[in-house]
């Protein structure tokens, strides 16, 4: 018998001793934020106050007696934090008493057992400076758990912009305008010889117009003239059926635009055509008053033949054409859509 | 007898088995106590107080599958959890030549230190443009126009002692706006910004980087985002790139995006560890002509 209870009493001293040896619970938790969203403070309530939820899975239930402690780092105002109005902090479901509420924390305490793992705190927090926000400042908000369970962890807050880096960039507006020779669109062209006219054949001759400008909205270009074309004494009859004929008295100018050069928004490649006054398969008048004659609604690259506007002044003449040499200043005027 | 010592044994470890080992009164309680060969509370110089403890054992951080140790004496004091994160950016007004550079020393010889503070943050770049080499650091000491550092962070081990060619400088980095300027076609800029995490959390953390949209002049109208990983002249590109120790992203310019990207992350606990962000970009003539305006947020978790 004796020998009995000396092997019982060995067995409960080695349990007690395994049972002293297990460490309370206790480990890191995952804080999330609940509001704001990221944790980003960009404005506070009328009263200088921006609400901040957080929440973590605890290690085990906390116990009656258990403190829930929140500082926060660095503080971000000198007025203490308070708790959500109303309160919706939830320690696992237990009760709670809310108290030593400074500009750097507050305490948790809790008057009864929880019931489940779930944390969720919610705490006022000052972040203005009279009217306004105070300056870009980070903080932190880290808890710490007492009682048979100590949980530990923080998660960051942000407030106006202290996270934030803003990029910014300018480039300078760009306009060029040169009307060019058709086979080299860097020589430059102020003239178009439509030569000796004659009854069996119409007579042309072109140039380009190679605009180029970095606005948002493009372009667009006008086109007068300061009379017919005409000598001193008589004028070349303008062509009223879109096609300049031969063995008719008709002059006009045909336009053919680009079929690209508009930089795409999508893309930022320059693949967009221009757009023509008119169809490109007829001859007009040229106005005397400016009138729109080319445009685009891109920013516009023209360091290539295809990029930019070809031009044709187109004349015939019949039996009654009054002999002279005739002649007309064309004028153009572009302007960009920034 | 043997009863009485085995029954002496159990109720030894029965009151023994609180958590809780501290020490009370009725007034008063020792939250912690270690018996040691040394150490002072108010160990003190001009600018540093100094809290030590001689004679210690295995102290440190461990960890098992389920729980976690801090072990010694000091350890207690601080076991509050600690994150912190500041940012800065690239003050351009305050661009400063400088004609010597060590990374032994930690130390950069500028022509001016007019600009310059300690315990502000500094950004060294050499050859500055798409493919300049570039640190970033705090300073320690200013001694003459010596600028000393806490330490270099960044591509250390890439810039050079000699600075040539009078593209090389020096910036102070407590901006918050990463300004390019005025844009030419063709010529590629930069501005940087730098990161700076401190936790106390063992299992690390991670930064991470994103945009509110693209770098922007209107609603229809933003620079094209780099998309083969490097922004290049003769392309209208903007992207970024990641240097440092703690960096990840890195060996490629990325696009700045709505995507939230990693940019910085270590396992273990942060002290002050950086990682330098720089910011490139390059337009082609008929870029459109605007003001561009991008806002990009950094965000710090912790793995608690």
């Amino acid at each position: 018998m004796r020998g009995y209870l000396v092997r019982f009493l060995s067995f409960i001293a080695l349990f007690g001793l395994a049972l002293t040896m297990l460490p309370a619970n206790a480990g890191g938790v995952g804080i999330s934020i609940t509001t704001p969203t990221n944790g980003e403070i960009d404005s506070a309530a009328s009263t200088g106050f921006a609400t901040t939820t957080i929440s973590w899975t605890s290690s085990a239930t906390y116990l009656n007696g258990a403190t829930v402690q929140l500082a926060l780092a660095p503080v971000p105002s000198s007025t203490a934090i308070t708790e959500c109005l109303p309160a919706t902090t939830s320690i696992g479901g237990a009760t709670y008493t809310f108290g030593s509420a400074s500009s750097s924390g507050a305490v948790w305490t809790l008057t009864g057992n929880a019931a489940t793992t779930a944390v969720t705190l919610c705490v006022l927090v000052p972040v203005t400076n009279g009217p306004a926000l105070i300056s870009a400042k980070n903080f932190s908000e880290a808890i710490v758990t007492t009682g048979a369970t100590v949980d530990f962890g923080a998660a960051m807050f942000y407030v106006n912009g202290g996270n934030d880096v803003t990029i910014t960039a300018t480039v300078p507006a760009t306009l060029s305008f040169m009307i060019t020779d058709p086979a080299n669109i860097n020589l430059e062209q102020h003239t178009c010889n439509l030569g000796n006219l004659s009854m069996s054949a119409v007579n042309s001759c072109s140039y380009r117009l190679k605009i180029q400008t970095n606005a948002q909205n493009g372009f667009g270009a006008k086109i007068k003239e300061d009379h017919d074309l005409a000598t001193g004494y008589a004028t070349i009859t303008n062509v009223a059926d879109l096609h300049v004929t031969a063995g008719f008295e008709e002059y006009g100018v045909n336009l053919v635009t680009s079929t690209y050069g508009g930089r795409n928004p999508n893309t930022g490649l320059f693949t967009e055509p221009a757009t023509a006054w008119h169809p490109i398969a007829n001859d007009y008048s040229i106005p005397t008053l400016a009138t729109g004659f080319v445009s685009s609604t891109n920013a516009f690259y023209a360091t290539s033949t295809g990029a930019t506007q070809l031009v044709t002044h187109k004349a015939s003449i019949n039996g009654a054409t009054v002999v002279g040499s005739y002649s007309q200043r064309v004028t153009y005027y572009v302007y960009g859509h920034f | 007898m043997r009863i009485y010592f085995c029954a002496l044994i159990f109720g030894f470890f029965l009151l023994c088995s609180s958590v809780q080992a501290a020490m009370t009164s009725s007034n008063f309680e020792i939250r912690f106590d270690s018996i040691n060969s040394g150490g002072l509370d108010n160990s003190t110089s001009s600018n540093y107080l100094l809290y030590d403890t001689i004679g210690e054992q295995a102290t440190g951080y461990s960890t098992s599958t389920n729980y976690s140790l801090y072990a010694g004496y000091r350890q207690a004091e601080d076991f509050r959890p600690h994150l912190s994160l500041l940012i800065g950016a690239q003050e351009n007004n305050t661009q400063t030549a400088y004609t010597a550079l060590s990374t032994t020393t930690k130390a950069v010889t500028v022509t001016s230190i007019t600009h310059f503070a300690t315990d502000t943050f500094i950004g060294v770049v050499e050859n500055q443009g798409l493919n300049q080499k570039t640190i970033i650091g705090k300073i320690a000491s200013i001694i003459g126009n010596v600028l000393t550092v806490d330490k270099w962070d960044g591509q250390v081990d890439q810039i050079s002692a000699n600075p040539s060619g009078g593209d090389d400088f020096v910036y102070r980095m407590e901006a918050q706006n990463g300004a390019f300027g005025q844009l030419e076609p063709n010529v590629g800029k930069t501005t940087v910004s730098r990161t700076n995490v401190s936790t106390n959390s063992p299992s690390g953390y991670s930064v991470y980087l994103q945009s509110d949209g693209y770098l922007r002049g209107s609603t229809t109208t933003h620079i094209m985002d780099v998309a083969d990983g490097l922004v290049s002249p003769n392309f209208e590109e903007y992207g970024a790139q990641v240097y440092g120790f703690t960096a990840t992203s890195t060996g490629f310019d990325f696009a700045v995006s709505s995507t939230i990207r990693e940019i910085q992350t270590s396992s273990t606990t942060a002290d002050n560890d950086r990682v330098a962000v720089v910011y490139k970009i390059n337009i082609v003539p008929y870029t459109p002509a605007l003001n561009y305006q991008q806002k990009v947020r950094y965000l710090l978790t912790a793995n608690f």
